[in-house]
């Protein structure tokens, strides 16, 4: 179980049907999530990064369809399973961290018994052990024993985001997805979390897809990193690769855009025009309206899947050897 | 220079925990603030959740009434400003939000909405006119051509374009001061820095002064000349940006500093030195910061750290440049 990839994701198009038309929330996405690493997955709204984690899950809403591909888990195909089969992965072998925090647990159950609860239902174990497995995980994430007797809305934003890390690790999954975990939390106690997510990763050996549009939580907390722009994954590939030599036009004028504070001031630049409209996609590659180094060939025909390095991917016409350079 | 806004001690508290008689407790989300603001500059106002950033911008528009103390617009308190008078004021002060799909009424067209402060304060303009007023306007904020926009419904626009247009409609009459509260954070990182840009152009053609409210120090570092910094309704450090950033001097915004991320995976971790979260309904007469901060000692607890000049323009309020001074 050591070397093979926990996910494999091949050629997988998922779309929805709104009032009527057909929106591609994902197209042709294939990529692994390699074993005890931190997988990121960054996108903007509509960039697909939430459909991605659902249709592992299978919880795509009823309107969403999966209209081609495979998900390999562990050998099995998820899409493939029955719900009974399904059942026993989703919340055993990979569980989630729900996006909204602040109020993901019951206010009237207290916190031990509601997650020995889960425990019981999962795994069969009697109360006591359950209980005692909770304070158990409780230590993994820094909370204290005593926390298991408190109601969810006494503790603190950073003490419920680490309860629901805690509920994650109940039954040992071997994969955690982390639904942008740390969006609306003050920047110290983000940094605290991303850091704690880092040390609980080499102290557990924790397989993660980390979810977010935050470029620099991603850069900190990942190792490996794929980015998403209307469903596309644009590029993926190790985080120093992508982050400091991205190959990808998208990648490449975001991290300009992106507001650094190791930049010097007034070093930023705007990406002109509207984020794909997926109601109305452009023709060709879906970023070539805003993308500067666009040619009639972008305009006509959908961009091929390129490695360009060692495990560093990207969709795109050009691969753009030795780097992107900066063009008003 | 003379500011254009100055408060004097301005507090508001929001009551807490109360029983039908009487009010237990108090919430100081703004408690004993002086800050100015001066013509022609952008000043960010930055702090966490529950720092009192977005009342102190609120009590400064006159959205809510201060508890205690004074705002002076140009030299005259505003806060007992009523009537004729109120309403110049409305002119001058303008303010913008952080959603700017709850700023529009979805019944109105972008035109109707754009008209509603012609309407109000200018009296006896021709149709044309109005009408040219708007279309500069929308031009000046990168909605062009004006004519496609105009007839849209606040729903037919994305973010980045309605938070354009809420811009335009708070520039309209050409205020002195635009209050700009958390005006990029709901937008995806891609629209981001084409409203930074913005916010910096109209500072230059319209000669305004801008108070940006965020909690991302990093955007206040792109756009703002001067930075001040608030913690559980106290301001801790002022200065201009780029000192602030390089010397921080509080230990809560060393803190906050040390704490920003960066899209560099291989930048070194820093050490936070402060514990804990905050807590919001504050009972000790100390620092604020005292609870978590690492560095604190007895007279933390007890007294209240003044607000110093440390360096030329640089000021903080913690005991450790009170004491020095001694």
């Amino acid at each position: 179980m050591t070397k093979v990839d926990i996910i494999k994701i091949e050629d997988l198009s998922v779309e929805y049907s709104f009032r009527g038309k057909t929106v591609k929330a994902l197209s042709n996405v294939s990529f692994d999530v390699p074993p005890r690493k931190i997988t990121a997955i960054l996108g903007e709204s509509g960039s697909g990064k939430s459909t991605l984690a659902k249709t592992i899950l299978g919880v795509l809403p009823p309107n969403g369809r999966v209209v081609k591909g495979k998900i390999f888990f562990q050998d099995k195909n998820l899409l493939q399973l029955s719900g009974k089969e399904i059942q026993e992965i989703r919340g055993k072998r990979i569980s989630l961290i729900p996006q909204n925090a602040l109020n993901a647990l019951s206010p009237i159950h207290k916190i031990g018994n509601q997650l020995s609860e889960v425990l019981k239902e999962r795994t069969m174990l009697p109360k006591d052990k359950a209980l005692q497995r909770v304070k158990e995980v409780f230590k993994i994430v820094g909370l204290s024993e005593e926390m298991v007797n408190k109601y969810f809305f006494e503790l603190s934003g950073g003490m419920r985001e680490r309860t629901l890390i805690a509920a994650s690790l109940l039954c040992n999954p071997d994969l955690v997805i982390a639904d942008e975990p740390t969006t609306g939390l003050d920047a110290i106690i983000q940094y605290k979390l991303l850091k704690e997510f880092r040390s609980l990763q080499a102290k557990t050996g924790l397989t993660m897809i980390f979810i977010s549009h935050d470029i620099s939580a991603c850069a900190r907390v990942s190792d490996m990193v794929a980015v998403l722009y209307g469903g596309f994954l644009f590029e993926y590939g190790p985080s120093g690769d992508v982050f400091l030599n991205p190959r990808n036009p998208y990648t490449f004028m975001l991290l300009r855009s992106h507001t650094d504070i190791k930049k010097e001031k007034g070093d930023i630049v705007e990406i002109k025009g509207s984020p794909v409209d997926l109601l109305n996609p452009p023709t060709g590659c879906f970023f070539h309206p805003r993308c500067p180094y666009a040619e009639a060939i972008c305009r006509e025909e959908l961009p091929p899947i390129k490695e360009v390095e060692q495990e560093h991917f990207i969709q795109c016409h050009f691969s753009f050897e030795g780097g992107l350079k900066w063009k008003q | 220079m003379e500011a254009i806004v100055k408060t004097v001690n301005l507090k508001k508290y929001f009551p807490h925990e109360k029983t039908i008689f009487k009010v237990k407790s108090y919430i100081r989300a703004v408690d004993g603030v002086d800050v100015s603001l001066y013509p022609r500059e952008i000043v960010g106002l930055v702090g966490e959740s529950g720092s009192g950033k977005t009342t102190l911008g609120k009590v400064l528009a006159k959205l809510e009434d201060p508890t205690e103390g004074k705002v002076l617009f140009q030299r005259e308190d505003v806060t007992k400003v009523k009537g004729k008078n109120l309403k110049s004021f409305r002119r001058k002060v303008q303010m913008i939000f952080q959603n700017p799909y709850t700023s529009f009424d979805p019944r109105y067209s972008i035109h109707s909405s754009l008209l509603e402060p012609i309407n109000t304060h200018i009296r006896g303009l021709a149709e044309e006119e109005k009408r040219g007023m708007v279309h500069k306007i929308l031009e000046d904020v990168g909605l062009m051509p004006p004519k496609e926009f105009l007839y849209r419904y606040p729903h037919e626009m994305s973010g980045g374009q309605l938070q354009r247009a809420s811009i335009a409609r708070a520039m309209l009459l050409n205020p002195q001061l635009l209050i700009a509260d958390e005006p990029t954070s709901m937008l995806d990182a891609s629209l981001r820095v084409g409203i930074l840009n913005l916010l910096m152009n109209i500072k230059k053609e319209h000669k305004s002064s801008i108070l940006f409210i965020t909690h991302d120090i990093a955007t206040a570092k792109h756009i703002c000349d001067r930075i001040i910094v608030m913690y559980l309704g106290k301001v801790v450090e002022v200065a201009e940006a780029e000192e602030l950033i390089e010397n921080p001097m509080h230990p809560y915004v060393e803190a906050l500093m040390g704490s920003v991320l960066t899209a560099n995976p291989k930048a070194p971790e820093a050490e936070v030195r402060i514990s804990g979260e905050p807590q919001l309904s504050i009972k000790s007469k100390g620092c604020r910061l005292a609870p978590r901060c690492l560095y604190a000692e007895e007279a933390c607890k007890t007294i209240e750290p003044p607000l110093l000049e440390v360096k030329k323009g640089h000021f903080a309020a913690c005991h450790k440049f009170s004491r020095s001074s001694k």
